[in-house]
């Protein structure tokens, strides 16, 4: 490669709406799919497309973030020169402060791009489930000619007012975006997945970064200015699996996306693999009375009882009598004999009693977890039996 | 810490005798257990026990063992001062008499000299346990032993056949080395040895034409040296042939047992590959069995080891058998008693029989 790309990932996000999940966690640290972390997609991609010049902008409860990412030894990206860097809030002369928003976070790490002298920013963020090739956006953001290209993908007409939309032309070049809108002009969705020209962002950073009424955000005001600018902004179209796991009910969806036919390239495709940082655990055991269908079982587990449609984590156990459906059971919890779970998520380490009964009502899926397991106990049954 | 002892496996004083699966690999490189290799216990047992550097002798069948130790940090061997040095068969000395497993001894001597401890734990890779030797190197520096042989006493039903060795006995120090299978005080094939004592035994076998180091250095002169042993407790297991390994991989799936043995706080170690969580496929019924990442199972599983990767189609059984990394079973097809090595693919309805004493074999890579 000629030109020269960093890549920041944005992992900073606090994930407040994924509630117990982030308790102590970084939105893209908590578990998913068995044995990964959400931002293993991301770091995964990066690997796949050979970009290996990373800053992860790490801010909220970084502690197992920082160690999960190291220097990019599961992805294969520790390098001699570039390579990767987890960038937490510093302190200089002028004092620390937090990142106020996307664009402030680039801007407070202005050194850290500058010492690559690159020819192309990359923005992701380590919120998201998908696979994809940021190699092809390159290609199309140079073929274009573009000072910046917006990653999009088609959601559903009747959900686009959940997003930031991009009206463009018929050359996908943008001419409008629509962050939320209450009656959306199309269906293209901004991923969140940005490659600029570090020149030209160079200089918008810096004088957003003066503007005191400004959020700092690469959505709600870079973009825009770029626009009003007449600069040249593209849409890059991506076709595929995208997931933005940030409420407990899609964290539980995309989950049991895992388990259907459609989407089991999504760890098990041999071109595009997603890396974990993996443990060194023995293989499962499947015990004598084990009735396991429709799932997902990791290393390091003891089953027992009746498994169906569901994603068990490492160093899982379930006792004898156990019935769990539809449920999610993060690492090494224990899930004692008699217990009935459907539609839950147990967090990690959990020890659930004998005899628990935990059946989710309404809509959205029950976490259990240290704090809540006292609800459904003594009860003869959940609260939302 | 057990920085002051080198660990050697030397894999070129065993016979590779399990048949098919080491016809192109060595008994060390066999899988074991889903996703371990033989070689991955005696290494961590060395880990657990403090050694910090492993030399492993080479047979001629090296290729997959270069493979799988390519990151010593993935047997628990971290930090600059841990190594494990691989030395496969290199002769270029004009001068070099040696013969047998002396070659290896005396060829990369360089690994003895550079090391700056005074004592080597000499290991195979047809003995595993899920305990350490430090309580043995212990016992070895207190009593200043010239050599310590670890040793165990099995109850007299399980006693495993030759070529088991069989410990004598008088007071703190061994006496001699038989066969006899009423015997119940049995040699692992561990030793700790003083590595100036090494030397003169290395030296002693090369003048005088001998070929293999344990037997004609050791074995044939023991009132030479002031020696001992140590009797370890803890699970074990021997592999002196396929019926051993069968019998081994079936023992280990009895529930209790496997928690025991790699479940217990000697952690065994192995390569760290990445594949996905196993996916267990509507109408899959797998019971008593161990499964490894990567997997997909449709059909029906009971009391086996299914390795990495390997794929189960629908309606296919496989009861009492050993399936490793890669293999793909075609639907309907029944297995009872068998060995598939890697990536051997069983095609449709095929049914393979073997039996317990006698497990059924199909050579790596093979279609049946």
């Amino acid at each position: 490669m000629t030109s020269k790309v960093v890549a920041m990932l944005l992992a900073g996000g606090k994930g407040t709406r994924l509630g117990e999940l982030t308790k102590d966690l970084a939105k893209p640290a908590v578990p998913f799919g068995g044995k990964y972390r959400i931002i293993d997609f991301t770091m995964s991609n990066l690997a796949n497309s050979g970009i290996s010049t990373v800053g992860v902008v790490v801010q909220y409860s970084p502690l197992m973030l920082n160690k999960h990412i190291g220097i990019g030894k599961p992805w294969g990206l520790e390098r001699q020169t570039g390579g990767v860097s987890v960038l937490a809030p510093f302190s200089d002369k002028g004092g620390g402060s937090w990142f106020s928003g996307t664009a402030d976070a680039i801007v407070k790490n202005l050194k850290y791009v500058e010492q690559f002298e690159p020819d192309e920013l990359l923005i992701l963020s380590g919120d998201h489930v998908y696979q994809m090739d940021y190699t092809k956006m390159l290609d199309f953001h140079r073929s274009r000619g573009a000072d910046a290209t917006i990653s999009v993908i088609e959601v559903p007409m009747e959900e686009a007012d959940r997003f930031g939309i991009l009206n463009t032309n018929e050359d996908f070049s943008i001419y409008e975006f629509d962050e939320k809108p209450e009656n959306p002009k199309n269906n293209l969705a901004s991923m969140g997945i940005y490659i600029f020209r570090w020149d030209i962002i160079r200089s918008y950073l810096l004088e957003d970064e003066k503007d005191e009424l400004s959020d700092h955000d690469f959505g709600k005001n870079i973009i825009p200015k770029m626009l009003l600018d007449e600069r040249r902004l593209f849409a890059y179209r991506f076709v595929g699996y995208w997931k933005d796991v940030g409420t407990v009910t899609s964290y539980w969806e995309a989950n049991m996306d895992l388990l259907k036919e459609d989407f089991q390239t999504l760890l098990r495709s041999n071109s595009w693999a997603t890396y974990p940082n993996e443990e060194n655990r023995p293989p499962e055991y499947i015990g004598e009375t084990a009735e396991v269908t429709n799932s997902l079982i990791s290393s390091g587990s003891f089953i027992e009882g009746r498994i169906e449609d569901s994603v068990l984590f490492t160093g899982v156990r379930t006792c004898g009598g156990t019935e769990v459906k539809s449920s999610i059971i993060l690492p090494d919890a224990v899930i004692g004999n008699n217990v009935i779970l459907e539609r839950v998520i147990v967090t990690t380490g959990l020890r659930v009693p004998a005899g628990t009964v935990v059946r989710a009502a309404g809509d959205d899926p029950v976490v259990l977890s240290e704090g809540t397991l006292g609800d459904y106990l003594h009860k003869g049954g959940g609260k939302n039996e | 810490m057990n920085r002051d002892v080198l660990g050697l496996v030397n894999l070129q004083a065993e016979q590779d005798d399990l048949d098919e699966l080491t016809y192109f690999r060595s008994g060390g490189s066999v899988p074991f257990m889903g996703r371990y290799r033989l070689i991955d216990f005696a290494l961590t047992n060395m880990s657990h026990s403090g050694i910090k550097t492993v030399g492993v002798f080479a047979g001629n069948k090296f290729r997959s063992l270069l493979d799988h130790l390519s990151r010593k940090e993935d047997f628990g061997f971290e930090g600059r001062n841990s190594r494990i040095f691989i030395l496969p068969p290199d002769w270029n000395d004009p001068s070099d008499i040696s013969e047998g497993d002396l070659r290896h001894f005396h060829n990369h001597w360089d690994l003895f000299d550079r090391f700056k401890g005074d004592h080597v734990m000499v290991t195979g890779s047809q003995f595993i346990t899920n305990t350490n030797c430090r309580g043995a190197i212990r016992y070895h520096k207190e009593q200043d032993n010239d050599i310590t042989f670890i040793a165990e006493r099995r109850p007299q039903e399980d006693i495993p056949g030759a070529p088991a060795l069989k410990i004598l006995t008088e007071g703190d120090s061994l006496t001699g080395f038989n066969n006899s299978s009423d015997h119940n005080h049995i040699y692992t094939g561990i030793f700790i040895i003083k590595k100036q004592v090494l030397l003169d035994i290395v030296r002693y076998c090369i003048d005088n034409y001998k070929t293999n180091l344990f037997h004609n250095g050791i074995r044939e002169q023991l009132d030479r040296f002031r020696t001992g042993y140590f009797d370890i407790e803890g699970s074990t297991y021997y592999f002196h042939n396929v019926q051993a390994y069968f019998k081994n991989s079936m023992s280990l799936l009895v529930k209790e047992r496997y928690q025991d043995f790699f479940h217990g706080e000697n952690l065994v170690k192995t390569k760290i590959s990445t594949n996905p969580p196993a996916l267990y496929k509507k109408g899959s019924d797998v019971k008593s069995s161990i499964v490894a990442n990567g997997v997909v199972i449709e059909g029906k599983v009971e009391s086996s080891v299914i390795s990495r990767n390997a794929a189960i189609g629908e309606g296919a059984t496989v009861k009492n058998s050993v399936v490793f990394a890669n293999c793909s079973i075609g639907r309907g097809a029944y297995l009872e008693n068998v060995i598939l090595d890697k990536g051997v693919t069983i095609t449709e309805d095929r049914r393979l029989i073997g039996s317990e004493d006698k497990p059924y074999i199909v050579a790596k890579r093979s279609t049946i």
